[in-house]
C-alpha cells in the first residue's frame, strides 16, 4: 500500500502554491506558453505527489488543458522544465513521454472508432514486437505476445464491464463507455502516472460514481493521478491535492478542505466562483475538430 | 505547364516553341518508326509554326574536329550523322537564318549532347524574334514585378472562392480551377463566337452565369451530400469528378486549341519609367485590384460577411448563434464562381483561352491559399500576390517552363517554417 | 456496330498492363489513404521516380537493367522520406497540397531543358526494356479471339505485372493483419490518441509511406517496361485523381477492392471509348454529332467517368467492396 495523501506544504498555508512534496512523481519548473502574446500558462513551480490523486480546478481558459499538454509533450512550451521521477521530460515527443509512464486522456473522447473495442485496448500495449516493420511478417515472432497482450485486454474490458463489447467497433460504444474504454487503454500501457482531462464531463452520475470507483482503485493500485475537473464534488470526493489555476498560473494548492476554506481567498482572485462549478463549452471551442 | 507572358511578342514565340517541340516530337518518332538506326543529331526548325529552309548547322566531336554539316531541307529537318557514340556540339549558323529570324535565347546557339549507341538523338534550336540586347536586370525586375502583380492578383480572385469554400465547408474543390476556365470559355462564346458581344458585356454576364452555376453545383450535388454526411476525402474525389466532368464537357465545345478575345487584342504598350504596360492590362490590374477591395470591404462590413468570416472561423458555434450555414455556404459558392469565372475572363484577356488555363492555375491558386492560411479570404489574397510575384519574378534567373516550379517550392517553404500559414492561427490539442 | 470489337477492346485493357499498373498504384494509395489516413495526393510521384530511376540507369548511365529497378525503388523510399520528415507534421490537407506539388514539381523538373541530358526532357528516354523482353519465355506470335488479343511482349508484361499486384495485395493484408497493421490503422483513426498510446505517430507514417511509395514505384517501373521508356506525360497529376477514383470506386481499405477497380475502370473506360468511336461511324448518326463524337471521344468518356464516380459516391459512398462503416473514411 503507497502512502495514503501527500505530506501538507512545508509552509503549513495549504493555500501557497509551488510547495514542495516529500516524494514528487512529477516536478515542473518556470513552464510559461503564450498563444499570440496571450499568457496560456505561467507555472513557476509544481509538484505532483506519488501516490495521489490529485486535482487540477480553475475557471475555464485558466490554462489547465494546456498545463496537461505540454506536460504530455502534446505541446511546446516557450520556457520551462519538468521531469518524471527525475527523468527530464524536455523536447521529448509525446509518444516518448507515455512510453516513459506517464499516459493522458483528452478532454473529448477519443476512441479509435472503426477498430474493435478489443483492438482498442490491445493497440496500447507497450513493446509490442510485432509492431515493428521488421517483425510485422513473421507471425511466429509475435503470435505468443500478441496472444497475451489479448488476454490483458480482456481482462482489462472485463474489468471495467464492457468486455461484452469487445469485438464491435469503438464507435458502437456509448459516450460512457467510451469513457471507460478510453481508462482502460490507458491502463494497458502500464503507466506510473495517468493524467484524466475531465473524467466525468458530460457523463451520468451513476457512471460518474463508477469512474470513481475506478479511479480509487487505480490510487490502490500505486498509480499517481492526475486529473482535471469542473465538478467540485468529485474533486472533494476523491482528490488527496487540490490545485487551483486562473490565467495560466497557480493560484493556489493543498488539500481539498483547506482549498475549500480558503475559497473567500479564490474568490477574490476569481470573483464568484461559478467557473469552478460549471463546464465550459468555451473551452473546447479552441479544440474544434 | 507552361505560363507564357503577357506582351503578345513573347506570347507568340512561346506558342511557336510549343510548336515546334511538338512537331520535333512527332518527327524524332517518325524517324524512329522508320528504324533509322545509328547515331546522329537531327531536328526540324520552325518560326512561329513555319519551317525554316537553308538554315546551316554544323557538328563538331568533343575534341573539337568537325564531324559534318547539314542545311535544312524545305521542310526545315536537318540531320547529321555521327561516326559512334559520344559527346558533340552542335552549332547554327544564325547567318543563315532569314532575315527577322533569330534565336529565342542567343546563348543556345551552340548545343552540346551526348549520343547513346544507336539512338538518334533530336536537338531543339529554339527560333524566335531576335531580342536586341537584353534590358537590365533593374528593367527586367521592374517588368517581372508588374507581370507578377498582374498574374498575383487574377490569382488572389480566383483563389478566394477556394479559400471560403475550404473554411465553410472543409472541402478542398478541385473543381475550382474548371470554375475559371468556364467562366473565360462562356464569355469567348459570349463575345468571340456568333453571339459577339462586347468583351465587356460578355464578361459580366459570363460572371453571372458561372455564379449561377456555382449555386447550382453547391445545391444539386454539394449539399445532398453533406446531408449524408459524407466524408471530406469522398467530398475531394466528388470535386475531381466534378472538375473531371466539366473540363472534358468544355473540351468538348471549345476544343484542344487556345484562342483570343478580339477586342483589346492589339494595343501600344504605356511606359512609366521602367513599366511598360499595354492599357489593356492596366485596366485590368486595376479592376482586380478593386474587386479584391470591394471583397475585402464586404467580408468585413456587410453582415452576410461578417457571417461568412464566422461559419468560416467554427461553423457549430455560428450555427448555434443563428446564422443559417447552408444559406452561407451558398452564397459563398456563388461568390466564388463568380470570382474565379471573373479571374478567368481577366486571364484570357491578358494572355489566352484555352481548356486547360484553370488547371494550370489551381496550383498556383493552391499555393495562395495554403500560403496564406487554410480558410481565410485576407490569406488567399497576400498568398496569391505573393505566389504571382514569385513565379514571375523568377523567370528572371530561370526558364519561363520551370518558373512553376519556385512558386511551388516557395509554397513547400512557406509550410515548413509557417505551417499555419501566413495569417492562420495555430491550432490546440485536447 | 460490332459489338465483339468493343468487348474485346474492353477485355484487353481491363486484363491489359495498363490496368494492372493501376492497381499497384491504388494498393499503394490505398496503404496510405485507406490503412493510415494519409491524404497522399501525390501518389504520382512515387510511379514517376522509380521509372525514370530505372529508366536513366539504363539509357543514360548505360547501366543494367536489373541495377536500375532497384535504384528506381529505392529512390521511391528517399522521395518518401524527403518528402514525409518535414510534413507529416503538418494538418492533413496541407500534407495533401504539398504532396500534389512535388509530384508536379518532379514532373517539370524531369521534362526541363536544364535536365535534357539526364532524363531526356521533353522526349524522355527510350529502349530501355530490351533485357526484360529477352526474358520473354512466350513463343512469339498473338494469343487471344479478335481485338481481344495481346502479342508475346505485351502478355509478359501483363504476366509480371499482375504477380507483381498479388504480391503487392497480399503485402499489404499481412502488414495490416498485423500488430504494426493495428497500430497504422490507430494512427488514421486519431493520431493524438495513438501517440498519447506510446506510438511514434511520424515514424510509422513514414513507414507507411515508404511502402505504399515503393508499391507505386512499382506501377511506374512497370509502365517503363510496357513502353520501354519514360515520357513526362505519363506522370500528370490526374494519374493520381484517377488512382483515388478507383480507390474509392472499390472501396476504401479493402484488398480486392483496388484490383477488381481497377479491371472494371479499364474495363468501362476502353468500352465505352470503343463503342464512341464505333458509334461516330455509324451512317445514321447526324454528321455534326458523329464529328463531335470523333473529335471528342476520350473527351466524353472521361466525362461520363466523372459523372459515374459522383453518382457511385452518391448512392454507395463506401464503394463496391467496402464495408459501410470503414468505407465512410472521413481523414
Amino acid at each position: 500500500m503507497p502512502e495514503r495523501a501527500p505530506e501538507r506544504s512545508a509552509s503549513g498555508g495549504a493555500a501557497l502554491p509551488g510547495g514542495a512534496k516529500r516524494d514528487p512523481i512529477l516536478v515542473a519548473d518556470g513552464l510559461r506558453r503564450a498563444f499570440s502574446g496571450i499568457r496560456a500558462v505561467d507555472v513557476d513551480h509544481l509538484e505532483i505527489a506519488r501516490g495521489a490523486v490529485t486535482a487540477i480546478i480553475g475557471p475555464n481558459g485558466a490554462g489547465k488543458t494546456t498545463l496537461f499538454n505540454l506536460l504530455s509533450g502534446f505541446d511546446r512550451p516557450d520556457a520551462g522544465t519538468w521531469s518524471l521521477d527525475g527523468k527530464r521530460l524536455n523536447g521529448l515527443p509525446a509518444h516518448r513521454i507515455s512510453r516513459l509512464g506517464m499516459v493522458r486522456t483528452f478532454q473529448l473522447t477519443r476512441v479509435l472508432a472503426r477498430l474493435t473495442v478489443l483492438e482498442n485496448v490491445a493497440v496500447a500495449a507497450p513493446g509490442q514486437s510485432g509492431e515493428r516493420l521488421d517483425r510485422a511478417l513473421l507471425r511466429r515472432r509475435w503470435r505468443d505476445q500478441e496472444r497475451q497482450v489479448r488476454a490483458r485486454a480482456r481482462t482489462l474490458l472485463q474489468r471495467f464491464g464492457i468486455d461484452h463489447m469487445a469485438d464491435q467497433p469503438a464507435d458502437a460504444l456509448s459516450g460512457g463507455q467510451r469513457k471507460l474504454l478510453e481508462m482502460a487503454r490507458a491502463l494497458m500501457t502500464q503507466p506510473r502516472l495517468i493524467m484524466f482531462d475531465e473524467p466525468t464531463a458530460g457523463v451520468n452520475p451513476a457512471l460518474t460514481q463508477s469512474l470513481l470507483g475506478h479511479v480509487r482503485k487505480l490510487q490502490a493500485e500505486g498509480l499517481t493521478i492526475v486529473f482535471i475537473e469542473h465538478d467540485m464534488d468529485v474533486v472533494m470526493g476523491i482528490s488527496d491535492w487540490v490545485v487551483v489555476m486562473a490565467q495560466g498560473r497557480i493560484l493556489a494548492e493543498g488539500p481539498p478542505a483547506d482549498i475549500v476554506a480558503h475559497a473567500g481567498v479564490i474568490e477574490a482572485y476569481l470573483g464568484r466562483a461559478h467557473g469552478l462549478e460549471k463546464g465550459g463549452a468555451t473551452e473546447s471551442e479552441a479544440s474544434r475538430d | 505547364m507552361t505560363f507564357s507572358r503577357p506582351s503578345r511578342g513573347v506570347l507568340t514565340l512561346v506558342a511557336a516553341a510549343l510548336a515546334s517541340l511538338l512537331l520535333i516530337v512527332t518527327t524524332a518518332v517518325a524517324f524512329a518508326q522508320e528504324g533509322d538506326e545509328g547515331e546522329a543529331f537531327f531536328g526540324t526548325l520552325r518560326f512561329e509554326g513555319d519551317p525554316v529552309a537553308g538554315a546551316r548547322i554544323a557538328v563538331v566531336d568533343a575534341a573539337g574536329d568537325a564531324i559534318g554539316e547539314a542545311t535544312t531541307d524545305d521542310d526545315g529537318r536537318w540531320r547529321i550523322v555521327l561516326p559512334g557514340p559520344g559527346t558533340y556540339r552542335a552549332t547554327i549558323d544564325t547567318d543563315s537564318l532569314p532575315l527577322g529570324v533569330g534565336l529565342r535565347d542567343p546563348e543556345r546557339r551552340s548545343l552540346e549532347a551526348t549520343v547513346r549507341a544507336g539512338q538518334p538523338r533530336p536537338l531543339v534550336f529554339a527560333l524566335g524574334e531576335p531580342v536586341a540586347a537584353g534590358p537590365g536586370l533593374g528593367e527586367k525586375l521592374a517588368q517581372a514585378v508588374l507581370n507578377g502583380v498582374k498574374l498575383g492578383l487574377i490569382i488572389a480572385m480566383c483563389a478566394i472562392g477556394l479559400s471560403l469554400i475550404f473554411g465553410t465547408t472543409r472541402v478542398i474543390n478541385f473543381a475550382h480551377s474548371e470554375l475559371v476556365t468556364f467562366g473565360a470559355i462562356v464569355a469567348w462564346y459570349l463575345h468571340a463566337d456568333t453571339i459577339a458581344l462586347p468583351l465587356i458585356a460578355a464578361g459580366v454576364l459570363a460572371i453571372g452565369i458561372a455564379g449561377i452555376a456555382g449555386g447550382g453545383l453547391e445545391i444539386g450535388v454539394l449539399r445532398p451530400l453533406r446531408r449524408r454526411r459524407l466524408g471530406l476525402v469522398q467530398f475531394m474525389v466528388v470535386t475531381i469528378g466534378l472538375s473531371l466532368l466539366i473540363r472534358h464537357i468544355l473540351l468538348m465545345f471549345f476544343g484542344p486549341d487556345r484562342d483570343r478575345y478580339t477586342d483589346f487584342a492589339l494595343q501600344a504598350e504605356w511606359s512609366f519609367g521602367p513599366f511598360a504596360v499595354t492599357p489593356r492590362d492596366f485596366t485590368v490590374m486595376v479592376l482586380s485590384a478593386a474587386v479584391l477591395v470591394a471583397v475585402a470591404l464586404f467580408l468585413q462590413r456587410a453582415r452576410i460577411g461578417k457571417a461568412m468570416r464566422a461559419v468560416s472561423d467554427n461553423p457549430s458555434l455560428a450555427e448555434s448563434c443563428g446564422i443559417d450555414v447552408d444559406r452561407i455556404v451558398l452564397i459563398v459558392w456563388i461568390a466564388g464562381a463568380a470570382l474565379a469565372a471573373a479571374g478567368g475572363i481577366f486571364f484570357g484577356t491578358v494572355e489566352s483561352v484555352d481548356w486547360l488555363m484553370g488547371a494550370r492555375l489551381l496550383l498556383l491558386m493552391f499555393a495562395a491559399v495554403v500560403l496564406g492560411g487554410l480558410g481565410t479570404a485576407y490569406g488567399a489574397m497576400a498568398g496569391g500576390l505573393l505566389i504571382g510575384l514569385v513565379t514571375e519574378v523568377s523567370t528572371i534567373w530561370v526558364g519561363a517552363e520551370i518558373k512553376t516550379v519556385f512558386a511551388l517550392a516557395v509554397l513547400v517553404l512557406a509550410l515548413l517554417l509557417r505551417p499555419q500559414g501566413l495569417l492562420g492561427r495555430r491550432e490546440r490539442v485536447g | 456496330m460490332e459489338f465483339d470489337v468493343i468487348l474485346g477492346n474492353a477485355g484487353r485493357a481491363g486484363l491489359g498492363p495498363q490496368a494492372a499498373i493501376f492497381a499497384l498504384l491504388v494498393i499503394g494509395l490505398n496503404l496510405h489513404f485507406g490503412y493510415t489516413g494519409l491524404l497522399n495526393f501525390g501518389q504520382v510521384a512515387f510511379m514517376l521516380v522509380a521509372a525514370y530511376g530505372t529508366a536513366i540507369t539504363v539509357a543514360t548511365w548505360g547501366g543494367s537493367l536489373w541495377l536500375g529497378i532497384p535504384f528506381g525503388l529505392g529512390l521511391c523510399v528517399v522521395l518518401a522520406l524527403v518528402l514525409g520528415l518535414p510534413t507529416l507534421r503538418l494538418r492533413k490537407e496541407y500534407f495533401a497540397i504539398t504532396t500534389l506539388a512535388a509530384a508536379e514539381i518532379l514532373r517539370l523538373l524531369v521534362r526541363s531543358s536544364p535536365a535534357t541530358e539526364i532524363t531526356g526532357g521533353p522526349f524522355g528516354l527510350q529502349a530501355i526494356a530490351g533485357s526484360f523482353y529477352a526474358l520473354n519465355p512466350i513463343a512469339e506470335g498473338r494469343y487471344g479471339i479478335g481485338t481481344f488479343s495481346y502479342t508475346a511482349n505485351q502478355l509478359w508484361v501483363m504476366i509480371v505485372a499482375w504477380v507483381l499486384v498479388a504480391l503487392a495485395a497480399a503485402l499489404v493484408f499481412l502488414l495490416i493483419r498485423s500488430p504494426w497493421g493495428r497500430v497504422i490503422r490507430a494512427i488514421r483513426e486519431d493520431e493524438d490518441a495513438a501517440a498519447s498510446l506510446g506510438k511514434n505517430v511520424v515514424g510509422y507514417k513514414l513507414q507507411a509511406l515508404a511502402i505504399g511509395g515503393v508499391i507505386g514505384g512499382l506501377a511506374g517501373v512497370v509502365n517503363a517496361l510496357q513502353q520501354s521508356g519514360v515520357g513526362s506525360e505519363s506522370f500528370g497529376s490526374q494519374v493520381t485523381f484517377m488512382a483515388y477514383v478507383v480507390l474509392i470506386m472499390g472501396g476504401v481499405a479493402t484488398t480486392a477492392g483496388p484490383i477488381v477497380a481497377a479491371v472494371l475502370f479499364w474495363f468501362l473506360r476502353e468500352g465505352v471509348d470503343s463503342f464512341l468511336r464505333q458509334l461516330s461511324e455509324e451512317a445514321w448518326l447526324p454528321d455534326l454529332l458523329a464529328d463531335f463524337l470523333y473529335d471528342a471521344g476520350g473527351a466524353v468518356s472521361i466525362a461520363l467517368a466523372g459523372i459515374a464516380l459522383i453518382l457511385l459516391l452518391k448512392s454507395r459512398p463506401e464503394g463496391i467492396f467496402g464495408k459501410r462503416r470503414e468505407g465512410a473514411a472521413d481523414a
